[in-house]
């Protein structure tokens, strides 16, 4: 720790200072006329002092090439800038580059650049049950095996909100090593050396946190590192996570007042105690060469009243402009105003009207973010292959005769947003949770292109001017053909359906129901079996498209729906009530 | 080798465990530098162990005479290397989790996907429509907590916060007959209270610690948490004075479970999805309360109608639980397990 310079008021003893008595810090720090007075020397020599001593410690300076060369042989870089043949099968794991660790799933990795590197803080953001205290539960793991990383260490857990949950990570641990090290014995006596080097602690407020980071949690680390107090099994911690962060600002810690909005002071405040917290975590970071990963809760996002371009960044002079009182400048869509900067950095989109919590300052403060949602549509999936099925349907139950292991379970398809990043592009990946953790789906990675997401939009507005110029002139419509970026053909192997909450019932999954689909607009074209929409029905249709039998009761309600749903029910004879209380 | 065999989890020897460390005096500091004349102040001061330090925020130190705020530093972090600052590893914390008390809900297939019951020290959130059950649980589980922890009950008292006036002491009567225990008493053991506006919810939580800390309580239940703020708070306006009051009423649930082991259940209304949304669904329910809601509490479970008096029950979200159903029906009695499942 650096000592401050030295106080006016500090009295010194009556001997004479020389300069050897002093410490660097002290020279550098004390201002000039305060040093000159101590060393009873003029200004100049003083300066001349300061200058000898700041040259002498300064570290040297490093070219970029020579960096370069140093960690790529050192293995040092990240996975995917190596070329080397035989570290082929090393790379994908992450192994052999100390600076970088595999998160275990390689989908996972990619879509982060290589997996998670050290000295870099890390945010994972999203609502919740979106998987966020998992997928760092699963981390905390992973960075403890040797097959995924050259130096493996424990993490330090942080709560803020309520206890670890201890009984996950066991599940957890214990497969992940069936997973990774299979051939390794030990069985529990190994899960338990993994939960060993997990510790934990719970922080109440911002004042604990910030008590932690300057005192515990140095304390913690040191004595980890030395090989004096450090037991056998006892890894030195390369992962500190914090869950989570935003619990330590909201709820409010005054005792007595009734709670108010926040307002512009309390906001100042809050700002502070960020940057202090991210200054302090990140020198921890770099200091002991560990990760550091946050997690943080989000805010909705309030519907603009024009709707926003997420691919479209505004250019007009005008809309840089604040205050033109220009009328067609959009007071809403200006474009430096933090609330239109702010979507391309806050992790909302164009599926999820969520942002991150905590604003700009914590913006900032992160090196990556990433944005975790359920997206509410479910597959047929194996739990342990991860293969996709469609719906078993009587035609298909010789298929389902041949199934001795596979545990096919309907699944709910979570997203993972990777909004910013040093070490690589913004994109989406879909993932599962399974019993052993985190999955990312094949073929689901998507970087995030804007350009082509532009033009794209610019010529499906040219089409739709065309054609209701067409409709217009009385021609018949064209078939659109360039639907949602060609995603049906894909869907052979398997179907997804809408149903955030997991409510269709068994039988439904086994291909003997579908849902009636109520059709917008009466052109009817029957029953739908791509991708519909689930809820609530009196009534489901058989499959063999009978019409209104009661085929199974499930639970009272409404109107199947599509879309924005009210309108004609085609051949399921739903008429319930919409059943619209509050 | 037959210790080997063990569950390692359980702690193993006797030594190992009894670490019951006294406490360091303040003196101890001396041996890392601290210089006799400080550690004198610091015990002057009304510091007489390390511990009392460590946990000491540094302006708090700053305020003793004589301590700078370089020596606060330094006095802090040496402190801190001494004593365990109360982080442990989480096998301890595993460990003190199977001791866990568990409130049993009376039907055992939700018992079952609970875990063994509503957990203690952890907020439970029951949402749905009217008539999936929610109030129907609460009396139940009034009932059980009082029973005794080999029988799956908490072993204390109930608190029954009301806000919609649905407490019907009838109910409970009939439950306790289930279990053989005497309905007058039961009563008894109910600390009731209705709750009128939202601030006045809050404040009922600072009598509730208050009974809390005279005798021993093992269960605090809100029902329902949300509605009065619907009323009280209205608009977009008002919408983050709603969430800042909400926020605060959460926290304080947390401190009281964290503090006096108990459970907390809180039930929620639902809120019709009229917008659109990408695949929006025509009567898609959501709970409300929002994002501070939903990250609140522990354990979420979603309630729905099922055939009949049967209810399915959902978890939704859970620290540790996987997505599992169960389904429950209500009975005279209280809740219990649908009539099929009996037969079988």
């Amino acid at each position: 720790m650096i000592e401050p310079y030295l106080h006016y008021s500090d009295t010194l003893t009556t001997e004479p200072t020389t300069i050897a008595s002093l410490s660097t810090s002290s020279i550098l720090l004390t201002p000039l006329p305060r040093l000159s007075d101590l060393l009873k020397v003029k200004i100049p020599i003083a300066q001349s002092y300061v200058r000898q001593v700041s040259h002498a410690i300064a570290p040297s300076t490093k070219r970029l090439d020579e960096i370069y060369d140093q960690e790529q042989s050192t293995g040092v870089g990240p996975s995917r800038l190596h070329s080397d043949d035989d570290d082929e099968t090393l790379d994908r794991k992450g192994k052999g580059k100390a600076k970088w660790v595999s998160t275990g799933d390689a989908g996972l990795d990619e879509a982060l650049g290589g997996g998670i590197r050290r000295g870099c803080l890390y945010e994972i953001t999203g609502e919740s049950a979106a998987g966020k205290s998992h997928l760092s539960l699963h981390l905390a793991l992973t960075f403890q095996l040797p097959s995924l990383t050259s130096s493996p260490g424990g993490s330090l857990i942080l709560t803020s909100e309520r206890e670890l949950s201890t009984d996950r990570l066991v599940q957890l641990g214990q497969h992940l090593l069936s997973l990774h090290e299979p051939t390794l014995l030990g069985g529990e006596r190994r899960v338990k050396n993994l939960l060993d080097n997990i510790l934990t602690n719970r922080v109440g407020d911002v004042d604990a946190l910030e008590h932690a980071l300057n005192y515990a949690i140095p304390a913690i680390l040191e004595s980890r590192l030395d090989p004096n107090t450090s037991t056998n099994h006892q890894l030195p911690i390369r992962l500190i996570i914090l869950d989570s962060i935003t619990a330590l600002f909201r709820g409010g810690t005054n005792d007595h007042e009734r709670p108010t909005a926040p307002n512009a002071l309390s906001l100042a405040e809050r700002s502070k105690h960020l940057c202090i917290v991210a200054d302090a975590l990140k020198a921890i970071a770099v200091k002991y060469d560990l990760s550091i990963l946050i997690i943080n809760q989000v805010s909705d996002v309030f519907q603009r009243s024009t709707p926003v371009s997420y691919s479209q960044p505004t250019s007009s002079f005008m809309q840089t402009q604040p205050f033109t009182g220009q009328n067609n400048a959009n007071p809403e869509d200006i474009a430096m105003i933090y609330k239109t900067q702010s979507r391309w950095f806050s992790g909302e989109s164009e599926q999820l009207k969520k942002e991150a919590s905590l604003g700009i300052v914590w913006a900032n403060a992160v090196n990556v973010r990433i944005m975790l949602s359920r997206t509410g549509r479910r597959r047929l999936l194996d739990q342990y292959n991860l293969t996709s099925h469609k719906r078993n349907r009587p035609e298909d139950r010789a298929y389902l005769q041949n199934e001795e292991e596979g545990d096919i379970r309907p699944t709910l398809i979570r997203k993972l947003h990777v909004v910013f990043s040093p070490f690589s592009p913004a994109s989406t990946i879909d993932y599962v949770i399974t019993p052993s953790g985190v999955h990312t789906l094949l073929d689901s990675y998507k970087k995030i292109d804007v350009t082509s997401e532009v033009i794209r939009k610019q010529i499906k507005e040219e089409k739709d001017r065309i054609n209701s110029e067409n409709e217009n002139a009385g021609f018949s419509s064209q078939v659109n053909e360039e639907d949602e970026g060609g995603e049906e053909e894909l869907r052979d192997n398997w179907d997804e359906v809408f149903d955030e909450f997991g409510e269709l019932p068994e039988e439904f999954w086994k291909g003997e129901y579908e849902l009636g689909v109520v059709d917008v607009n009466g052109k009817g074209d029957g029953i739908s079996d791509q991708v519909s929409y689930a809820g609530y029905s009196d009534e489901m249709v058989k499959r063999d498209g009978q019409g209104s039998e009661v085929a199974y009761n499930s639970v009272e309600g409404s109107v199947v729906g599509s879309g924005l749903g009210e309108g004609s029910v085609v051949g399921s004879g739903i008429g319930g009530s919409v059943a619209n209380s509050t | 080798m037959a210790s080997q065999e063990q569950d390692p989890f359980v702690g193993e020897g006797g030594e190992e465990d009894f670490e019951l460390m006294a406490p360091l005096l303040v003196a101890k500091l001396q041996e890392a530098g601290i210089s006799a004349q400080d550690t004198k102040k610091l015990s002057d001061a009304g510091f007489h162990t390390v511990e009392a330090v460590a946990f000491t925020p540094k302006k708090q130190l700053c305020t003793i005479k004589g301590i700078s705020e370089q020596k606060a530093d330094k006095i802090l972090m040496e402190a801190c290397k001494m004593v365990p600052m109360g982080f442990t590893t989480a096998t301890e914390i595993h460990s003190r989790r199977s001791e866990l008390v568990h409130i049993t809900t009376g039907s055992t297939g939700l018992d079952t996907i609970l875990g063994g019951g509503i957990e203690t020290g952890a907020i439970t959130e029951l949402y749905g429509e009217f008539r999936t059950g929610k109030s129907q649980i609460c009396h139940t589980l009034a009932v059980t907590c009082q029973l005794p922890v080999s029988m799956g009950g908490g072993e204390g008292k109930c608190l029954y916060i009301d806000t919609e006036g649905t407490f019907r002491p009838v109910r409970m009567l009939a439950v306790a007959e289930r279990f053989g225990l005497n309905g007058e008493e039961v009563l008894d053991n109910i600390a009731y209270a209705r709750a009128y506006n939202a601030d006045h919810q809050l404040q009922l939580l600072v009598q509730a610690s208050a009974m809390m800390a005279e005798s021993r309580f093992s269960l605090l239940i809100v029902d329902s948490c949300t509605s009065l703020y619907r009323t009280d708070f209205s608009g977009r306006g008002e919408l983050s004075a709603r969430q800042m009051h909400l926020a605060k009423f959460l926290r304080t649930l947390m401190r009281l479970a964290d503090e006096f082991g108990v459970a907390v259940v809180v039930t929620n209304q639902v809120v019709a999805q009229v917008d659109g949304g990408q695949f929006a669904v025509a009567d898609a329910k959501k709970p409300i309360g929002g994002n501070i809601m939903a990250h609140a509490s522990t354990t979420r479970l979603n309630l729905r109608k099922g055939r009949g008096s049967s209810r399915v029950c959902k978890i939704v979200d859970s620290p540790c639980l996987p997505e599992a159903e169960a389904i429950f029906a209500i009975n005279s009695n209280g809740i219990g397990d649908p009539e099929e499942m009996k037969e079988q």
